[in-house]
Parts: structure tokens; sequence; C-alpha cells
């Protein structure tokens, strides 16, 4: 005969208990083995996400230096020694470049465009010389396929460009340097060799140089030797890109700290090193995820180890019969203890592993579906020590559970019903209940915060389930009789049941903590998701939007204009102009009609109305490259016959040639104001009216507009230093472009006058070519704007205006760079792309001003679609106008942004924490349900010998298993409500939080609704088959005694 | 082994109340005697088993099993006693039994603390064939044995470190005559071959006949005493004299006796009868 374990035979005997039991301590097991799992995991994700997988570029250390400084001939060679001995072991060889910006005529005759010599090591290693050879000596250039071909410039072609440096000395008579053509290259893509620096791609394009556009012209490649002599403004350059291989977050400080020796102390040296912020940026998401992850977890843990001891008495309950028969057959209580504790151990520590395993099957979905790519499934002592803690918390929560029972004398354990317990709160309850309320209070009141205060929602919902329980109790004896009184036996046996079995009112506990938390981190997530969406969507401004290369609002808007029909619809061309002053508020220019279509509506807080930023205008009047003529007729109020008496010279007449106060009256002028599709603003005078009371002359004046240009203005001036008011009459009839008469007539076509005094007055009236202007007392200038473009620009302004603003009036920066009269007509939060400070005007209002974008601009177009084949077509369509689309970003790789981070991956964690809860929850249902399965029966077998039909027997178990269900999923989710009020203003939403949107915290409904539906048909699912599985072993026999 | 008790008593404390389960039970149980406890529910014959058992400590009295005074024994005494020297049987087989073993490992189970110290045993084979436990069930699971098994069973696991005392509550309720009957013989033949002192509680007169003695417990008081199916009325240490229940019918509680000496009898005169003559 074999001798078996008795232990094991236990543990085999109560296989479903023993497998309720083996889960439960599993879920406590991967419980605390993923915590570090996931946070390891995370911690690896951001480190690719911060610094792995970005560009070399990023993560690269600058060096640089100019010899405008105190060293005329530094060379990369020089600035290798910035970087300290202990960083080079972490970043490869340095890069050396010597870059001069000269210019050079491209072709006879055209004016010269800007150029770049560029000599960076091993650069032919990293082209492809298409012809000709690599320069070697001194002089020697490669250019760029595409000049070559575009400026027909061949092998052995001369060129001669200034040596900037030699001219700003002074020497007017330097000799231009010399530069011959040796080869043709093409760059080849290596971001880990050009990192920043682009040589070419930029040909032909046009490019502002001076007041003039030109086309650009690629870098020169050439020898190092060419900037031995001269080129004293040259600027030198060591790039040391970090190898990011030797990166690991083990390594992460000590890179951070080799880089704190960088010597700065050389005056001409700079220091661009974006690694230190990187490495602390990783750093803060570390201390994001520590916090975050281990708290979710710990709830999640609580929960799990409650369950496990609320199971491990549940069980222990149905071994009392074996510990007294221990303890009869002389056992000591000690050994009677260990019998069932070892049953107990042997189940727990079965589910370890199973556990482990679990947690390491989420880590590996979380690394091969969540996680950036190459991010490693580590197994670290940490997992280790989780795995013994939660043995240990394991154990020592289930001996907790045990050891009141096992500490019961014999005559007790030999009784066939335990012990009663106490019927009203256990100090436990009150401890639990009293911490809760401290807790809640301490929240509302702002004294209790920080990352402790997210435990708040699991110990409410603990102490709601503990006083639920009790008045459950309470409730359901009353409800029990009163039903049974009056004859509906099927809720009456429900209640009292539940007011008779502690094992239930456990269940309740369970339940409403479960779905507390299951509600709180499901909320968690759509509410985080939600704010990352809408940082995005202001972010991003459209669902695509396609960055270009293009410097010309202008030509952007007409390339947009262009696209094929279903491609226009959505699109929309949209300019960004952000100042170098950084007190000066960024321009965003949009299409307002358009952007509400095709954008995301995100403007938060004002009344919003894009209405206003579009007022009413007239047809910009578009002169070409005419001849203006006309008839002017005058009558002036105020005029200087040149016979008034020497007197005092009026206040500005400093100006007055040889300081004659008695110079000859002046003519006034009359002329307009055009400007060219380049933003240029040009004068054209055309007429001069005599200073006499009225006169009559011919108009005839050229526009000098080859491009064309638009009339923005007619203006009157005095030119006479004594003349410092105008009031009069001028009329302008039949005035015409080449003979064809411009409809300029009418006061609504021009916009309420500028003039130089207050209170002084301008009005224009007529019809046609006909145009009557009113003046009164204007000062020394009076100018009437075409009221194609409203003056002053409406706008709608996020942010304090700036510190000259006068009210609502602010000055603007517009197209070309030119300050523009604005006015808020609206205020808001935040703005698309330029966030809580900027102001949104009407593109098309500030086109008609012409201009190009100043540095530092973008002009992109914002699509209404994220569909890839939509984002080709219309790239494409671009490019193929000359607008090059340089990168392409999705509202999906905005979110991807954000969910790539700390908090976006933690809070992923409360997905893992809604189920697992639920699945906690369900379990202790059927574990209820097995432990007492054999008592129940018997009651039930006692209840169908009495005479109560099998259906309401069934119905009584359905009512009070459901009845338990639903209490506690409506208890927990309004306690995961009360716990998304009261601590998701505690759960970090974002790595940097930012002032704009204000995070919107509102519970998410649908989430928490959802949840609560999900818990209730989990719940209500195992509790019907529960019922029906004790209901079916009600039989008579069971009344007898049975093993 | 001896059991003798002088002023038993047991009190039950339950929601405020006091109880009085055993009212001064004097008692003397000779060592290989056996003994059936007779007597209505609730008379308070299985708490004297139970004290017997050390289970419960007498709230006044002595319980003197052998030469051990219980109610001076520590926790732990008792359960050495109770590992060494006392075998229970406990109402329903079941309750006997841990429910994944097969016999021969519930004998084995039992045996585990005497061998603990170093007592000299029976193999588990011998214990269960001395109650008679057919070879074949030895090793079933306790689900496949019968009623009668089962008890012979619990039995055998009661017996197993060789007891100088058995206590045996309700040994053959639910079991049939036959069953009922080869459970008593197990207990007879235990008490026939170690010489174990029986004491068992039952309701069945069928099976009180089978007891060399009988004690009714009445009320918390030894009610009678039967020896060879006659039942005497047992004179307590008080002098007292529980009625028989048909004299207790005829004399109501309150009744006024005389006691007279009659012809080398003793004979109860109600004050009546006594006056009429």
């Amino acid at each position: 005969m074999s001798r078996r374990s008795p232990t094991w035979a236990a543990v085999r005997y109560r296989g479903s208990q023993s497998v309720a039991l083996v889960l439960v301590s599993a879920l406590v097991t991967t419980c605390a083995v993923f915590a570090p799992l996931f946070v390891r995991t995370l911690e690896q994700g951001l480190l690719r996400a911060a610094l792995v997988e970005r560009d070399v570029a990023d993560t690269t250390v600058v060096v640089r230096a100019s010899r405008t400084g105190t060293d005329s001939a530094v060379g990369p060679a020089d600035l290798v020694g910035v970087l300290p001995a202990e960083a080079g072991r972490w970043f490869g060889d340095p890069v050396g470049m010597l870059t001069a910006d000269t210019s050079l005529q491209p072709q006879d005759g055209r004016q010269p465009s800007p150029l770049r010599l560029v000599a960076r090591d091993a650069a032919c290693d990293h082209v492809e010389v298409t012809s000709g050879r690599c320069p070697e000596e001194a002089g020697e250039v490669l250019v760029s396929a595409a000049d070559a071909e575009s400026w027909g410039w061949e092998e052995g072609r001369r060129f001669a460009v200034p040596d900037p440096s030699a001219t700003a000395a002074g020497d007017s008579a330097a000799t231009p340097v010399t530069l011959t053509l040796v080869g043709v290259y093409r760059s080849r893509p290596d971001p880990g060799y050009w990192l920043r620096t682009t040589v070419d791609g930029k040909s032909g394009f046009p490019i502002g140089q001076g007041d003039s556009i030109v086309p650009a012209v690629d870098d020169f490649l050439t020898a190092s030797a060419t900037f031995d002599k001269g080129w004293a403004e040259a600027a030198a350059s060591a790039e040391f890109p970090l190898e990011r291989e030797r990166v690991s977050l083990a390594t992460l400080p000590e890179i951070r700290d080799s880089l704190s020796g960088l010597d700065r102390t050389r005056e001409e040296v700079s220091v661009s090193s974006p690694v230190p912020g990187l490495v602390s940026a990783v750093a803060a998401g570390r201390t994001i995820v520590r916090t975050l992850v281990p708290l979710l977890l710990a709830q999640l843990a609580l929960l799990a180890v409650t369950v496990l001891a609320l199971v491990a008495h549940a069980v222990v309950e149905q071994r009392r019969p074996e510990v007294a028969l221990a303890r009869l057959r002389g056992r000591s209580r000690e050994a009677g203890s260990r019998l069932v504790m070892a049953e107990l151990a042997l189940t727990v520590l079965l589910g370890v592993p199973l556990g482990v395993l679990i947690a390491l099957a989420g880590g590996e979905v979380l690394r091969r579906f969540v996680m950036p790519r190459g991010v490693p499934l580590e197994l670290r002592w940490p997992l280790a020590l989780a795995a013994v803690v939660a043995v240990v918390a394991s154990l020592l929560a289930v001996y907790a559970a045990a050891r009141p029972v096992l500490r019961e004398p014999v005559a007790s354990l030999l009784r066939r019903i335990p012990p009663s317990v106490a019927k009203g709160l256990g100090v436990v309850d009150v401890v639990v209940a009293v911490v809760a309320a401290v807790s809640v209070v301490g929240l509302i009141s702002g004294d209790v915060d920080g990352p402790s205060a997210l435990l708040t929602p699991v110990l409410l919902a603990l102490a709601v389930g503990l006083v639920g329980a009790w008045l459950l109790r309470r409730v359901a004896t009353g409800a029990g009789r009163r039903a049974l009184a009056r004859g509906h036996l099927a809720t009456g046996l429900a209640a009292l049941s539940l007011a008779r079995r502690p094992a239930l009112r456990h269940v309740l506990v369970v339940v409403t903590t479960a779905t507390a938390l299951a509600t709180f981190a499901a909320n968690a997530v759509v509410v985080g998701d939600r704010n990352r969406a809408a940082r995005a969507q202001l972010e991003l401004g459209a669902p695509a939007v396609l960055e270009t290369r293009a410097t010309e609002p202008a030509a952007l808007a007409a390339a947009v204009d262009a696209l094929p029909p279903e491609q226009r619809g959505l699109a929309t061309p949209v300019v960004v102009l952000r100042p170098r002053d950084p007190s000066a508020v960024p321009t965003l220019l949009l299409r307002p009609d358009e952007a509400r279509g095709v954008g995301y509506p995100v403007i938060p807080g004002g009344s919003a109305d894009v209405a206003a930023l579009v007022p009413p205008v007239v047809p910009s009047l578009q002169l070409g490259d005419g001849v203006l003529t006309g008839t002017l007729t005058w009558e002036l109020d105020q005029f200087r016959s040149g016979d008034e008496p020497v007197g005092e010279a009026p206040p500005d007449a400093s100006g007055i040639p040889g300081g004659d106060l008695s110079v000859a009256p002046t003519p006034l002028i009359v002329g307009i104001t055009v400007t060219t599709p380049d933003g240029t603003t040009l004068d054209r005078e055309l007429a001069q009216v005599e200073q006499s009371a009225r006169g009559r002359t011919t108009v005839r004046a050229p526009v000098l507009c080859p491009g064309g240009c638009r009339l923005a203005g007619i203006w009157l001036r005095s030119t006479d230093p004594w003349l410092d008011n105008l009031t009069g009459r001028l009329e302008l009839t039949g005035l015409s472009l080449d003979g064809k008469p411009l409809d300029v007539g009418g006061g609504d076509r021009w916009l309420p006058a500028d003039v130089d005094v207050d209170g002084g007055t301008q009005t224009l009236t007529g019809s046609g070519s006909d145009l009557v202007i009113d003046f009164d007392n204007t000062g020394r200038r009076v100018l009437s704007r075409w009221a194609d473009v409203p003056s002053p620009t409406p706008v709608m302004l996020a942010g304090r205006p700036p510190a000259d603003a006068s009210g609502d009036d602010f000055s603007l920066v517009g197209l070309g760079g030119r300050p523009v009269a604005a006015r808020a007509v609206d205020h808001v939060d935040a703005l698309p792309v330029v966030g809580s400070r900027g102001a949104l005007a009407d593109l098309d209002a500030q086109l008609r001003l012409g201009g190009p974008a100043p540095p530092g601009s973008s002009l992109a177009v914002w699509l209404g679609s994220p569909d890839p084949g939509l984002v080709a077509d219309v790239s494409h369509a671009l490019t193929a106008q000359g607008i090059p689309v340089t990168t392409a970003t999705t509202i999906e790789e905005a979110r991807g942004r954000y969910e790539r981070s700390a908090t976006g991956w933690g809070l992923l964690l409360g997905v893992f924490t809604g189920i697992v809860a639920l699945l906690v929850s369900g379990l202790v249902v059927a574990v209820v349900a097995v432990t007492s399965w054999r008592g129940v029966a018997r009651d039930l077998a006692g209840l169908l010998v009495s005479g109560v039909p099998r259906p309401v027997i069934a119905r009584a178990v359905r009512g009070e298993q459901l009845t338990m269900a639903l209490a506690g999923v409506l208890l927990g989710t309004a306690c995961g409500v009360a716990g998304a009020v009261l601590a998701m203003p505690l759960v970090p939403i974002f790595d940097r939080p930012a002032v704009v949107p204000v995070p919107d915290l509102a519970p998410a409904w649908s989430a928490i609704g959802l949840t609560a539906v999900t818990a209730l048909l989990v719940l209500g699912l195992v509790a019907v088959l529960a019922a029906r599985a004790v209901v079916s072993r009600a039989v008579p026999e069971r009344l007898r005694e049975s093993l | 082994m001896r059991v003798v008790t002088r002023g038993l008593v047991h009190i039950y404390r339950a929601e405020g109340h006091d109880v009085a389960a055993l009212s001064g039970i004097d008692l003397v149980v000779a060592p290989g005697e056996r003994l059936a406890l007779l007597g209505p529910s609730g008379a308070g014959k299985s708490t004297l088993l139970t004290l017997f058992g050390g289970l419960l400590r007498p709230s006044a009295g002595r319980v003197h099993v052998g030469e051990h005074d219980l109610a001076r024994m520590t926790e732990a005494d008792l359960d050495l006693l109770r590992g060494t020297e006392i075998g229970m049987v406990l109402q329903g087989a079941a309750r006997n039994l841990l429910p994944y073993l097969t016999p021969r490992e519930n004998v084995t189970f039992a045996q585990a603390a005497a061998k603990g110290r170093d007592r000299e045993l029976p193999a588990a084979a011998e214990v269960l064939a001395l109650v008679g436990m057919p070879l074949e069930s030895v090793d079933a699971p306790l689900s496949r044995l019968t009623p009668g098994e089962l008890q012979l069973a619990a039995v055998a696991v009661a017996v197993s470190c060789r007891p100088g005392l058995l206590l045996a509550d309700e040994p053959t309720s639910q079991l049939d005559h036959d069953a009922r009957d080869v459970v008593l013989g197990a207990l007879a033949h235990v008490n026939a071959v170690w010489g174990t002192t029986v004491v068992l509680v039952t309701h069945d007169a069928e099976v009180a006949a089978r007891m060399p003695r009988t004690i009714t417990i009445r009320d918390g008081r030894v009610g009678a005493e039967g020896r060879a199916g006659e039942e005497f009325a047992v004179v307590s240490a008080d002098g007292s004299v529980p009625l028989p229940p048909h004299a207790l019918a005829a004399l109501p509680p309150g009744s006024l006796l005389r006691v007279h000496a009659e012809d080398g009898r003793w004979v109860l005169l109600p004050e009546e009868e006594d006056a009429g003559a």
C-alpha cells in the first residue's frame, strides 16, 4: 500500500475549493509580481521613447565655436576636449564640421544667392559622388546634383565668392575666394552621421536675400583646408552622438553625471546638450511610474489579500471538524493548526507559480502590444522578491484568518453550528470606517493629498461595504420576517438567508470594493484618455497636419485652393507666426470657416464666435502695371498763401532747411498706398494740390506694379511745415486704370480714416469712379484704407495681451514680419497649435496684405481626416505645386506621444486593475458558493422535506445571490464615483502638466456605467450559476450524515 | 481504566442564562466494565460523556479517569490523554473520520500523536481487524463504505491508540439492526481483547439491554442504574433517591413520605396512606 500525504489528499478532496484558493493566491502573486515587472517595463519604454527611439540628433551633444571670438583659427579638433573624458564612453566619435556663409551668383546676371560652404569630417563617405571626385585641396568643392543640373555647372567651373570676414574687416578690395568644382554629390540619408545637418534639398527654392527673393543654392562640400586661410567668420562644431546601445536605465545617471563636467569656460564655445534634459525627463517619468503603478496595484493587492483572508476564513470554517478530530486524537493545538495550515499553505503555494506566470504573460502582452519595440522582459531580482512578499503576505493573511478558529477549544470546534459572530460592527470594521472617513474629509478639505490619497476610493469602499453588510443584516432580517408573514416565501427565505449567513455579507464587502476599484480605474483610464486626446487635438489642430517647407503663405493658400475637389474640401492652409520676441503674441492665421469644418472644435472658453474674425469686406482692388488717370478738384478751407507774416515757428519746423521760416508754401500731396504680393507697401503719388481755396488738376500716375498690386488706401499729406491742419474737400472723378474706370466710389468701401489728431474726420462718398473726400481738422496726414482688410484686425486672443496693449487693442506680428493693428474680439483659454498664448486671425485678410512668413514661422495644411490615402494624395499634390511637405502628423501620432508616457502607460494599468477586480469579485462569489454548498444544500434539503417547492427554493437562492451582487455593485459604483470625484485631481494625467487645456476631470459616465453593467453581468452570471449548483445538490439525502 | 465522578456539576452559560446540565453526579465505572448511559434528550448524558473525555471542564465536582483528575489537567495534558488513554466516538460516523482518507489512513492519522510519544501501538490493519472491518474496505474510499462499515471505521479510529477508556456517543444511531449488532459486537470485542472500559450513550433500549450495566440520567442526575436487566434506584451521596418514572407519577413532587423499615425492607409511605392507616 502506498502512503498518501494527508495534506495532499485533503487538497485533492476539496478540488474546487482548492482551485479557488489557488486562483486567489495566484491573483495576489500576480499583483505583487506584476507591479515591479510593469514598472520596469514602463521604465524601459520611457527610456526608448525618450532616448533610444529619438533621432540621433536629438541625443547628440553639439559643441560650437565661432571664429569671430577670441580664437580666429578654431577648428573642430579644438572642441573635442570640451566633452569630459568620462563622457567619452557614452558618446561616439565626434563629427567635426566647419561652415561659412557667403553668397554666389549661380549664373551671370542673376542676383547672388546665399551659399554655405561645408567641410564635414568624412563627408564623401556619406554622399554619393555622382561625378568627379571628392575635394582634397583648399578651394575644391562638391556641388549638389540638383544645382549642377539647374545651373548647368560642370567640373572645372570656378566660382568667385566673397569671404564675408574680409569684407567685414573693411578690406573693400579683398579678392574673392575662388572655388573649383571637382565633383557632384547627392547626399545619402544617414541620420547617424548627418544629424541635423542638411546640405542639399533646397536648390531652387525661393528664399529672401535682403530685399530680394532669390533661388536657394545647396551647400558646397569642401575640404577643411579651404578654411585654413581666411574665413574668419567660419563656425566650427563637433557633434558627439550618444551611443544608444550603451544606454540603459542603470547607466542613465552616469551619463547625466558625466556631462556635468562639460567645459563651459571658453567664451567662444557654446554647448548644446539635450541629453541631460532627456535623462531628467526619463527620471521624472520613472518617478511617476513608481508612484502611480504601485498605488494602483496596491489597491488591487489590498483587495486580493482581503479576499484571500475571507476565502481562507471560509475554508477554515469548513475544516473545523477536522481540527477537532486532530485534537480529539491527541494532537496539540499547534499540531492541529499545522494540519490545516499545511493544507492551506500548500494550496497558496500552488498558486504562486501560476500567479508568476500570469504576471509574466501580462508583461509579455504589455511588451509586445503596448510598449515601443525593443523593450525587454526583464526577469530581475525584484520579481523574485515580490513573489516572496506575495507568499508571505498570503500566508499571513491565511494564518490571520485561520487563527481564531484554530484557537477555539475542542468542544467549540466539535459543534455542528459554529458560535455566532457578533451582530454589530467589529473593531476592524470601525477602524476601517474611521480611516475612510478621515481620508474623505481630508481630501475635501485639502489636508490629504499626494499619492497616498489614491487609496481613498478603496478605503471608502471597504468602509461602505462593511457598513452596508451590517445594514443588510438588519434590513434583511426585518424584510424576511415581513415577507414570510405576507406569504412571500421565496423573498422571505432569501432575505433571512442574507441576514443569517456571514459569508454572503463578506461577499458584499468584496463586491463593493472590487466594483469601486474597477469603476475608479475605468474612469481614470477614460478621463486620462479624454484629456490626452483633447491636448493632442489642441496641439495639432486637425486630424492630420502637413508641415511644409513653403515660405510664401500666398503660395501655400493657392496650392491648397488648387487641390482636386475631393481633397480641397478636407484641407485648409494654416500659418503660424512665432515672433522671436518671447513677449510678443504668436499669430495663428487660418480660414475660420474652413478650419471649423476641417479642424477640431477645441477652442475652450470664450464665446468662440469665429464669424467675428471675418467681418464683411469689399473685394480687393487689384492694380496692374498701368497708369492711373482722372481729374482732381479741391477746395481747401485752410491753406497758406505765402503772405503770412514771419512768426513763431511751428513746433516741428526744425526740419526746414536753413531754419528759414518764411519758405514758400508747398503743395499738399494726394496719393494711394498699394501692397505688392510679397507684402511690400508702396506709396504712389496721384497729384499735387496747390495751397489755394480751390483748384483743379489732372491725375496721371503710373502704378509701377509689374507683378500687380493691391489698392490699400488713399491719403492726403501736407508737405508744408507751416500747415499742420488739413480741412477741405477733394473730388476725384473719372479715376481709371489705363482708361478702365476704377470702382472706388462709396463710403462703405473705405474704412474710417486714420487721422493724426483727435477729433479730426475724413469722410469718403461718391460712386463709381468718382470719389469725394471731405476732411476736417485731420492734422498733417490723413489715410483712408480700402475696406478689403479689416483694421484693426479682429482676433481671438488666448492668454494675456502684450504689455503695450491698450485694452483689447494691441499690435500683432503679421506676414512679412510687419506689425498689424489687432483688436481682441474674443478671449479664449487656448488656441490650436499656439496653446495658451496666441492670437487667431483670418488668413485671407492677411494674405491680402501680402508678405512672406517671417523666420520661425510654420506653414502647414490641415486635413479633416487622418486617412493615409488622403495624407499621401494631398502631400503629392502640394509637392507637385512646389510646396514640399516635410512632415505629416496624424492625430493618432500626436495622441501616441502622450500615450507613450509614464502617465499614459501608468493609467493603462487601470484596465488591468478593473478586469482583475471584477474577476476577484466573481471568484469570491464562486468560492463562497463552493465552500458553503454542503451546509446550504443541507438547509435547502430541510426546506424541501418541509414541503417548500423546489422552484420557490431556487428563486430564494437566486434572489439572495442576486440581491447581494446588485447591492454590492450599486454601493461599489457609488464609491467609485465618489472616489473619482475626490481623488481624480490627484491622479497625474500628464508627465508634464500644462496650463491648457485645463484637465477635464468630470466623471466619465459612459465608462462608469459600462463598468457597473459589466460587473452586474459578471457577478450576476456567477451568482445564478452558483445558486443553480447549490439548489441542484439540495436533495433529501443531504439530511443524513454524509461525507 | 477506572472512571470516578464525585459531585459532578456542569453548567452551560448561554446568552445570559445558566443551564445546569449535570447536577451532582456520583458514579464509578470499574476498569474493563461496559456501561451504557441512558436517558431522554437533554438529560445530560452526552455532557457527562464529554466530561469523561476532558472536552469540557466540570463546573464543580471531580472527574477521575484512571489516576488523572481531569479538572486539574492542562489543555496539553488532556490532549495527550486523549491521544493515549481515551478514545472517543462522536455521534455520526462521518464526524470521526477525515473524509479524504481511507479507513487505514484514518487509523494511521489517529495514531500519529501517540506514536510521537513512543507508544507501542498496533498496526492500523490490526486495529481494523479487531473491530471487524472487512478486509476489502480497509483501503477503500470512505464514500464506498456502508453506514455500518463507516461506524466500524469510527470505532477503529477511536481505539487506534489502544485506549484504556472508550467513549462512544450514540454509536448505533442511524444503523439497521444488523449493522447495529456488528458495531456492538466490535465494542464488546475491543472490551474483551484489550480490557478497554467502554462507556456509550444511547437512546436505544435494545442497545442498553446488550450492555452489562446501564446508568439512566434524568435532569442531570443519576436516575437509575440497571444491572443484568434489572433497574435500581441509586442512593446518592446526599441520601436522596430518585424515584423511577412510574413511582413519580404516583408520588408527585412535594409528596410527603414516611420511610419505614419493615421485615428487612425499606417502605415509603405517603402521608395520607399513613394517616388513614
